[in-house]
């Protein structure tokens, strides 16, 4: 019953993707390459403090996403230029390794991004440690469980796309998520993971971990849950996948489970049921319905 | 050669650690590291939207968007 109603979490195409092609999935390298963040000699002449701070941002970011190896060669320009204005960046400057600002914007050569980023890109995440994104905010009172659904449900849409899993403001929210669903040590898997076998191992875990949180649960405060699981996936699956078969089981069970939650949110329900069949109006019915569980 | 070449990075990686736990940034400078994140995040959610279809990924996927210059 509880497998039939949270799903196959064996099925998860970004990641098994991911795992087995090494990271390629639906990202688009091609465009990104295209579209890489560049800074004019404008930018850095009025203002080289600001513009080596964005470019540093831009730069820890791009550190993040799949197949960063070889799309580093692509900032060999950016890092030549942290490297060239690191004196205007003052403390920041002491996370370049003195040989590198030593040999200047010259020594960075195609191979530089790569090489400079494994040391450069974990010293600005200690200095600006980056927010969960969602932030993580459960509010007491019998609304409880249906919002950790919800959350529960958005770290299982995040691992469909390795660009959002692999993001620190992601790896953020489900360190957080693993917390409250008491596994400490499965959160700091998901902060530090680095290559596709690691992220295998912390999704499996986090599938066990929230299939035994949730059979854990008193009935009701299951149903709240999976009420909350529901709506976000609703909404996703309408903007997203697409697939009726999904569309039915989830509309089902919301019905089944709705008198678990407040009024209030239940009644946010019809909308969604009335949408049946309609990607755009579910999406939209569903969504509202998801942010009505997250108020305050 | 290859130990002296690893106890090398080693001491690079705790060089900058230590660095960076010990600097905090303004919030000037944070706003402008945070503007170059969104900056990157926006060609990156451009590259694979889907995770913008996450109901609470919404507002984050708006926010970067809107930081293309």
């Amino acid at each position: 019953m509880l497998s039939a109603l949270v799903g196959n979490f064996a099925v998860i195409p970004g990641l098994q993707q991911f795992v087995a092609t090494g990271n390629l999935d639906t990202y688009d390298r091609k465009w990104s390459d295209a579209n890489a963040v560049g800074f004019t000699d404008a930018a850095w002449s009025a203002n080289p403090r600001e513009t080596w701070l964005r470019a540093a941002g831009t730069m820890y970011a791009a550190y993040y996403t799949p197949d960063w190896d070889a799309y580093s060669i692509m900032q060999v320009l950016v890092y030549r230029q942290l490297v060239h204005f690191a004196a205007s960046a003052v403390p920041y400057d002491s996370l370049l390794s003195p040989a590198d600002l030593r040999a200047g914007p010259d020594g960075v050569d195609v191979q530089g991004p790569a090489r400079i980023s494994k040391y450069f890109v974990p010293a600005l995440g200690i200095v600006f440690v980056q927010r969960a994104e969602p932030a993580f905010i459960l509010n007491p009172g019998p609304i409880r469980e249906a919002q950790l659904g919800v959350y529960a449900s958005t770290a299982q849409e995040m691992f469909e796309s390795p660009v959002v899993f692999l993001a620190p403001s992601s790896r953020a929210f489900l360190n957080d998520v693993a917390i409250r669903l008491g596994d400490a040590r499965l959160g700091q898997q998901f902060l530090s993971a680095s290559n596709p076998e690691e992220w295998r191992a912390a999704v499996g875990d986090f599938q066990n971990l929230e299939a035994a949180a949730l059979r854990a649960l008193p009935d009701k405060r299951k149903e709240a849950f999976l009420f909350g699981m529901f709506a976000a996936q609703a909404a996703y699956n309408a903007a997203v996948l697409r697939e009726k078969t999904a569309a039915e089981q989830q509309l089902a069970t919301l019905q089944h489970t709705s008198a678990a939650v407040p009024t209030h949110v239940a009644s946010k329900l019809t909308a969604v049921l009335a949408a049946r069949g309609e990607w755009h109006d579910v999406n939209s019915a569903a969504s509202t319905l998801t942010l009505e569980i997250m108020q305050p | 050669m290859r130990n002296l070449g690893l106890a090398t990075l080693c001491w690079l990686l705790t060089a900058a650690n230590t660095g960076a736990a010990s600097i905090t940034p303004t919030p000037q400078d944070r706003q402008a590291f945070e503007s170059g994140v969104r900056q990157q995040e926006a060609v990156n959610i451009l590259s694979d939207p889907r995770g913008c279809g996450i109901v609470l990924m919404r507002r984050y996927c708006r926010d970067a968007l809107r930081s293309r210059r």
